[in-house]
């Protein structure tokens, strides 16, 4: 999404310093754009942004921006790679996250708080996934059982582990002009994964359904 | 959801008169927090609803040194939670009331409604016309069962969604239920059935029966109480298994008596006497408690999806014993 709001806002600056050239009767090319206002490059010759519009006599100036078709020959992908650190508990089968480590290669960062929070929200959607929601369905009449939040669990506060985010990889201007990559859901992917290796790696059960809950994990220690 | 009338009665004896005259279509209504969602859901249909909260006196909690605690029904889950001296003298109930559902919830929700509360059962609660509802058939027992009962079962498969009531079991505690003909007392135990005795009703209360108060004994100098919930996630969550326990235990070597209450695992909270009558004399090894714990639940009959409860039972059992050694 970034790269359509970067082609919009360059097009709405053109039709300010459209406006303000005939207004300030200069060129474009020798107009200055800095911090809401548009000037002469010397300030002999100044207008406001604000000005420009009431002269422009319009309420709003709109314009639509698009990602630009990726460049030919040039492939973009987003890796990452995540690492889990689990506690399981044989007796009780229950499975708890300890620790994620996410490292990712998202290209450039523009806000480092709201990619962070991207992370967080795609690693718990991806924890959920390996550990909790379930669609339950009953078999002989297809009704779905779990049609609220109290059967079909989704994590609390207190299921949230520890999460280490780490960015690879740099600003690749040949991707767009922002030169960053989209992380929203790459971050859930890699999650469940790596938390049934870590319930692997702990006990040597390979899970192979999701979501592990405690009862899948005891019926494979007692063999029931 | 359908219309109803919201009546607010300010003493017991009115409410329990309106119940009888409204018959089947009242509804007794305190927190709220299980009714509202079954009448939204339509799996409640009452046309009354009695509202307990204006009545007085019935939300306190009272010690006194020689007959215990009285706590009164309407009295929320938190304010048990918060109380200093159940935290210090009743353990169990202090770590059952901090288990339940999540703060908001036990804000609002009473003891009384929570002893009473209807099952969490999924056929109960979607569109399945089962036999708790008045059909002719438990969907569960050859369905998705993880989480009914593993004993006391037939003809319904249900688990007991009550935190309080298990813990008040293993402390032998009584309730004392209002009624147009007076009061009596029962211990807890009585209080609920099982479904072979009434699949449509979990508790024995008939029209116009309100629990009034519940009373704790003290407990002994010896005594030691925990509880511990098996959730499936963190918080806000029903327990797949719970284990309260109360125990006589001196010198840290050994139980003198004990008692051991569970829920989730039957239709009703539910004790095990001979696994209790073993408690008595347990050495608190490991060795000697899991020997113990291998009988428990020995009548069990197990569905398609349950049978994790069994291990889950006993090891959370040991636990809650040897923690308490």
């Amino acid at each position: 999404m970034t790269p359509a709001v970067y082609d919009a806002a360059l097009q709405i600056r053109k039709k300010l310093l459209s406006a303000a050239s005939a207004i300030l009767e200069l060129l474009e090319k020798d107009l200055v754009y800095s911090e809401g206002t548009i000037s002469d490059g010397t300030n002999t010759k100044k207008i406001t942004i604000q000005e420009v519009i009431d002269k422009m006599n319009v309420r709003e100036i709109v314009a639509a921006g698009a990602r630009n078709e990726n460049p030919k020959g040039y492939m973009i992908n987003s890796f990452g790679a995540q690492f889990a650190e689990v506690e399981v508990d044989t007796e009780t089968g229950r499975v708890t996250v300890l620790k994620i480590v996410a490292a990712h290669d998202i290209g450039r960062v523009i806000n480092r708080k709201l990619l962070e929070n991207q992370f967080h929200g795609g690693i718990m959607q991806g924890l959920s996934y390996a550990l909790l929601e379930e669609r339950i369905m009953d078999e002989y009449t297809g009704k779905v059982l779990t049609t609220n939040l109290h059967s079909y669990k989704m994590p609390t506060v207190m299921d949230y582990p520890e999460i280490e985010v780490i960015t690879v990889g740099e600003s690749d201007n040949m991707i767009s002009a922002v030169g960053a990559k989209g992380i929203g859901e790459p971050a859930i992917i890699p999650t469940a994964g790596a938390i049934a290796n870590a319930i692997f790696n702990a006990t040597g059960l390979r899970m192979k359904s999701l979501p592990i809950t405690p009862d899948k994990i005891l019926n494979e220690i007692y063999k029931l | 959801m359908k219309n109803f009338q919201y009546i607010n009665p300010t003493s017991i004896k009115e409410a329990s008169n309106l119940m009888i005259s409204f018959g089947e279509s009242a509804l007794l209504y305190a927190g709220g927090t299980d009714a509202l969602s079954l009448l939204k859901n339509d799996i409640y249909t009452h046309s009354k609803i009695i509202n307990l909260k204006k009545i007085g006196g019935l939300n306190s909690i009272t010690h006194n040194k020689t007959s215990g605690i009285r706590i009164g029904s309407l009295t929320t889950i938190s304010e048990i939670a918060k109380d200093e001296t159940i935290k210090s003298e009743y353990k169990i109930l202090h770590e059952a009331a901090n288990e339940i559902a999540s703060p908001q919830l036990r804000n609002i929700g009473t003891l009384g409604g929570n002893l009473c509360q209807s099952p969490r059962c999924w056929y109960y609660r979607e569109d399945f016309d089962c036999i708790r509802k008045g059909g002719g058939e438990c969907y569960a027992y050859e369905g998705r069962n993880k989480f009914h009962c593993v004993v006391g079962g037939g003809p319904c498969y249900i688990v007991h969604p009550s935190d309080m009531a298990v813990a008040l079991l293993a402390l032998d505690a009584k309730v004392i239920i209002f009624s147009e003909v007076g009061e009596r007392t029962i211990p807890i135990n009585e209080l609920y059935v099982l479904p072979s005795e009434n699949s449509s009703q979990e508790t024995i209360l008939k029209p116009g029966e309100i629990i009034k108060e519940i009373l704790v004994a003290p407990p002994g100098q010896n005594t030691r109480s925990s509880y511990i919930k098996f959730k499936e996630r963190g918080a806000w969550d029903f327990a797949s298994v719970s284990v309260g326990l109360v125990l006589e235990i001196v010198a840290a070597k050994s139980i003198i008596e004990g008692k051991a209450a569970f829920g989730g695992v039957a239709p009703r909270p539910w004790t095990d006497d001979k696994f209790n009558k073993k408690l008595s004399g347990l050495a608190l090894n490991e060795t000697s408690v899991s020997e113990a714990l291998n009988s428990l639940l020995n009548d069990s009959e197990t569905l398609s999806e349950n049978a994790y409860k069994l291990p889950l039972v006993k090891n959370l059992t040991k636990r809650s014993i040897l923690n308490l050694a």
